[in-house]
């Protein structure tokens, strides 16, 4: 027996989405309740934290432990957990004051662009004060209380999972409004007296004494399904339901027993006549949570200030600066930091390389088969959107760079005609159509000297031409990177405008005798957003103010605006730099796409029907139509439909232009979605390529390597991969909306907008449609 | 009981006195509400059952009692969690020790029945043997059952056979079980669908909030 009370301890069933969802809770109020502490210490003390803490901590139990797993093999676990939603969860939350440490807590463009608009909404107000009304709350407690104690619904919610979410749902919602009028969290003003509130507690609890003598004397089992399921030792479901009754009329009545007790014992306390003074005082002057006001205020204030300081382009206070924080700052400036993530990079090129030309010819048994398509393309994207360019930052190639400069002239500069996005977006195009038409992720040998041309590519470019001309023009994973990136949470910018105003020897672009310039041309007080960007902090290095960092942006926030920037110009004007960006968003669902069973069906098919010879050839036809055709025919037709609808002044061409640069959000979440996909799916492939290498070099142990190693399924990933392209298309859509109202003419933004969200549209849905196909399970053994 | 009752009234005259005679505006009542209740009824809704789930099979077989429950309780097509409680037949106690196996074979498989479908990322494990799924205590998160996920290519009605092994004991329990067809995986997922549109909504009407 001591075996199955173990076994018992051990059967918790912790469920994802609960527990992000009450950790990311218990940050946000942790966050705000830092913040606020500071402020208004005695609202604020460590008990606030600790019941608020307890409270979350008291769902994921409820939710996630023992307790869950047997409520449908035991209804008095059942009730436990019941009791736990409604009676205990509740005022713990309550108690720990959470609407300001959370509104504190959740990030300030989030609050002032969502939030602030419903809290100064009249219907809102009014919805909340009948929502909080004890009448209100007392009566929807009790109603959903017995009705989801009623037999048939109590069997549906055993039946249905779902109505099983509901009705913890409604637990927890009706416990949370139940107990508002009793704890009465600060800032919220009472509205019943405080005496009203002891009969508002104890005809809950004869409610609940009814219910639980229902349950508790009646003789016959109430809910069918607890008399289908095996019964333990010393139980039968009469019994089981006679404690369950007898848990929920004890404890549960005590529950509300205690705070009634208290407050009767408060009211008739001597001291409450100098309570109610200042209770009369306070509610004359409507104050009740008359010491948040100054806070709010500040808060909201603090919030127009930034928005204003945004506009014209000066870094806040207080926003995350990495280089700034303390060593992990001294870390990422340093240039031996840099160097050693570089030559990181390097080695693990050229193991890659020597593996693609003498390793076994089958990818997923080769580092050339697995590292750069399945790791490395997966771990870019998601630095890109969590961090920002770091591969840039650690880019290999720049070894090889370095020596094209010591060994070649090096002096030339890069052809006018060529200093454009065209050549990097044309390679884009090519790299996107070989990768299928050579099967490359499935081809050491030709991954190899992939790599070994682009080695050979930057040593040659930059050996006869100055400046970074191979990063900025040529090379396509480093045009990946920037357009990624300009949805990336950090970027590299000035702290504070007014120091570079009074610069005069502008050594964040000129260099110095110590450290060069930047090599991409980018003028700090000039630039705006990551594009052009490799996160080579030579420009921190440079700068003799120390005014440089790597600061904490809302992600793809300059996407709707159009400034000079330095080096880029306007994006209306920059073709090429649409067509880039256009190549990177079809071709993300391209990309995705050719790798789905039907696509590749349908391919085959056309291979047949057009009786072509080669694979490549068909391959060509649908790249040609899908990256190149399709782009031009949709982004025209919008535009002018755009301009037309909206009465937006211009060429088509430039608001083609200004449009196509919303796409990337959509594009990027695509990217992710599918990298990702083969990150996690083939996450453990490099162990048995790394021991098969080992074999080969006679190094180690015997034995064979683990081919039939399998990284676990994590059925979550379609959820992720889903969610990903919601929110990018949500981020496109809000752009495109912003551009619209920039451009268009009064009252026609909505018009000029409904083609931009029919393409943002579709594309999301091709990109869904993609997901839930039936993958090739390519850089992995079957 | 309640914070404002409860802090010093020195100190609420203090508050008072160092503030402006303004009312605090009283949306903040709303916004308490629908975070605490919004994001955690969010929190809620990925909770599932556990494995567990409804009674397919219950006898009582030479020394054992065995009941077989499966996850959804309307089995259907797809991947369906089957979990199996070993009890002793005399004293009831559940029994750790034992060596359990599920024999899962088609008796009569719906003609024209929708294929069962599972996300892309589960097609990387190899299907599992039908005609011997190994149940563990590691297959269920109630660790008193043995237990394993079991993936069901197709609806119809399927012969279930659950053999139990512990010694020289041997006993086994057998019925057929109704597969249901498989929901559309849209039905699985249609939360993350309705999310931009819900998205989209809430900005409209903000944008109506903002200019009213």
């Amino acid at each position: 027996m001591e075996d199955a009370a173990d076994a018992v301890i051990e059967s918790w069933s912790i469920q994802l989405w609960p527990t992000v969802g009450l950790v990311l809770l218990a940050v946000i109020y942790f966050r705000g309740w830092l913040k606020l502490r500071r402020q208004v210490p005695h609202r604020f003390d460590g008990w606030r934290l600790a019941s608020f803490l307890g409270g979350v901590a008291t769902v994921f139990l409820a939710l996630d432990s023992p307790l869950d797993t047997f409520s449908n093999l035991l209804l008095q676990a059942h009730m436990i957990q019941h009791l736990l939603l409604m009676m205990i969860a509740p005022p713990l939350l309550l108690l720990g004051n959470p609407f300001l440490p959370l509104l504190t807590g959740l990030p300030r463009p989030f609050v002032r662009e969502v939030i602030r608009p419903f809290l100064l909404w009249n219907a809102c107000k009014r919805f909340g004060r009948w929502l909080t009304n004890p009448k209100v709350t007392w009566i929807l407690f009790v109603v959903l209380t017995l009705g989801w104690h009623a037999p048939p619904l109590y069997e549906l919610t055993l039946r249905s999972p779902t109505w099983h979410i509901i009705e913890h749902a409604c637990f927890l919602g009706s416990g949370t409004l139940f107990w508002w009028p009793v704890v009465q969290p600060w800032p919220s003003r009472p509205q019943w007296p405080e005496w009203a509130i002891i009969p508002y507690l104890l005809l809950a609890d004869v409610q609940n004494t009814v219910l639980s003598a229902f349950l508790t004397f009646s003789d016959r089992v109430v809910y069918p399904s607890y008399g289908l399921v095996p019964q333990f030792p010393g139980m039968n479901p009469l019994s089981d339901q006679h404690a369950a009754g007898a848990i929920m009329w004890v404890p549960g009545s005590i529950f509300y027993l205690i705070p009634a007790g208290i407050l009767a014992m408060r009211f008739l306390s001597p001291r409450r006549h100098a309570a109610a003074r200042d209770e009369l005082l306070l509610s004359r002057s409507r104050v009740s949570g008359r010491d948040a006001l100054p806070l709010i205020r500040s808060w909201f204030n603090t919030a127009r200030s930034k928005k204003r300081s945004e506009e014209r382009e000066i870094v806040p206070t207080g926003r995350v600066d990495l280089l700034a924080l303390g060593w992990v700052g001294r870390v990422i400036r340093s240039l031996a930091f840099r160097r050693v993530v570089q030559g990181i990079l390097f080695g693990l090129a050229v193991l890659i390389v020597c593996d693609g030309l003498f390793g076994p010819q089958i990818g997923p048994m080769n580092l050339a088969g697995t590292l750069p398509w399945t790791h490395w393309r997966g771990l870019s994207v998601l630095a890109l959107l969590v961090f920002g360019n770091f591969f840039c930052f650690a880019c290999p190639f720049t070894f090889a760079r370095d020596l094209g400069r010591r060994i070649l002239p090096g002096n030339r500069q890069w052809p006018r005609w060529l200093r454009t996005k065209w050549v990097s977006a044309g390679l884009l195009a090519i790299y996107l159509w070989s990768y299928e038409a050579f099967s490359l992720w499935n081809s050491p040998w030709l991954t190899a000297w992939v790599i070994i041309g682009y080695f050979v590519a930057a040593i040659v470019v930059d050996g006869f031409f100055r400046g970074a001309s191979f990063c900025k023009y040529v090379c396509p994973i480093g045009q990946f990177n920037f357009v990624q990136s300009l949805v990336s949470p950090f970027e590299v910018k000035t702290r504070n405008l007014d120091v570079c105003h009074t610069c005069k020897s502008f050594d964040c672009i000129k260099g110095n005798q110590q450290q060069r310039g930047c090599e991409l041309r980018l003028f700090q007080p000039k630039k705006e957003s990551n594009l052009d960007c490799t996160f080579c902090l030579d420009c921190v290095r440079a700068c003799p103010h120390d005014n440089i960092g790597i600061i904490a942006v809302t992600p793809g926030r300059t996407l709707a605006r159009d400034h000079f920037r330095s080096s880029i110009g306007r994006f209306a004007e920059r073709t090429d730099l649409a067509a880039l960006v256009l190549v990177l968003v079809f071709g993300a669902f391209l990309n995705a796409a050719s790798m789905t069973l039907p696509v590749e069906n349908a391919l085959s098919f056309s291979r047949l029907t057009l009786d072509l010879i080669s694979r490549p050839a068909v391959l060509l036809i649908f790249f040609f139509l899908v990256l190149g055709l399709l782009p031009l025919i949709a982004i025209a037709g919008c535009a002018l439909a755009s301009r037309w609808l909206g009465s937006i002044t211009g060429t088509v061409r430039s608001i083609a232009c200004r449009f196509t640069m919303t796409l990337v959000p959509l594009g990027a979440a695509m990217w992710l979605a599918h990298f990702g996909f083969h990150l996690f799916t083939a996450l453990l492939t490099p162990i048995p390529v790394v021991q098969r290498i080992f074999l080969d070099l006679h190094i180690g142990s015997n034995g064979s390597p683990w081919w039939s190693l399998h990284t676990p399924a994590i059925p979550q990933l379609l959820d992720f991969q889903c969610l990903a392209l919601d929110l990018g298309l949500l981020v496109s859509l809000f752009f495109a909306w912003k551009v619209c109202v920039r451009l268009a003419a009064k009252r026609k933004a909505v018009a000029a907008f409904l083609p931009w969200s029919v393409l943002l549209s579709l594309l999301y849905v091709a990109g869904i449609w993609i997901v839930f196909q039936p993958m090739e399970m390519r850089g992995m053994l079957h | 009981m309640t914070n404002d009752r409860s802090t010093s009234s020195a100190s609420q005259r203090a508050d008072f006195d160092a503030l402006p005679l303004r009312a605090l505006p009283s949306p903040f009542v709303i916004c308490h509400l629908s975070f605490v209740i919004l994001l955690i009824s969010f929190c809620l809704a990925g909770n599932a059952f556990a494995d567990g789930g409804s009674v397919q099979l219950h006898s009582v077989s030479g020394p054992f009692d065995i009941t077989l429950f499966a996850e959804p309780p309307v089995p259907r097509a797809g991947q369906i969690d089957f979990s199996a409680l070993i009890q002793d037949a005399k004293s009831g106690e559940p029994v750790m020790d034992a060596v359990v196996t599920l024999a899962l074979t088609p008796v009569k498989v719906h003609q024209n029945a929708q294929p069962a479908w599972y996300p892309p990322s589960c097609a990387v494990s190899a299907p599992a043997n039908l005609a011997a799924v190994p149940l563990l205590h590691s297959g269920a998160s109630n660790r008193l059952l043995y237990g394993a996920t079991v993936e069901i290519p197709s609806a119809g009605v399927w012969h279930v056979r659950t053999e139990v092994q512990r010694g020289g004991e041997h006993a086994s329990v057998e019925g057929s079980v109704d597969i249901a067809d498989p929901f559309p995986p849209v039905a699985s997922y249609w939360p993350l669908f309705l999310f931009p549109v819900v998205a989209v909504g809430l900005y409209v009407l903000r944008q109506h909030v903002q200019k009213a």
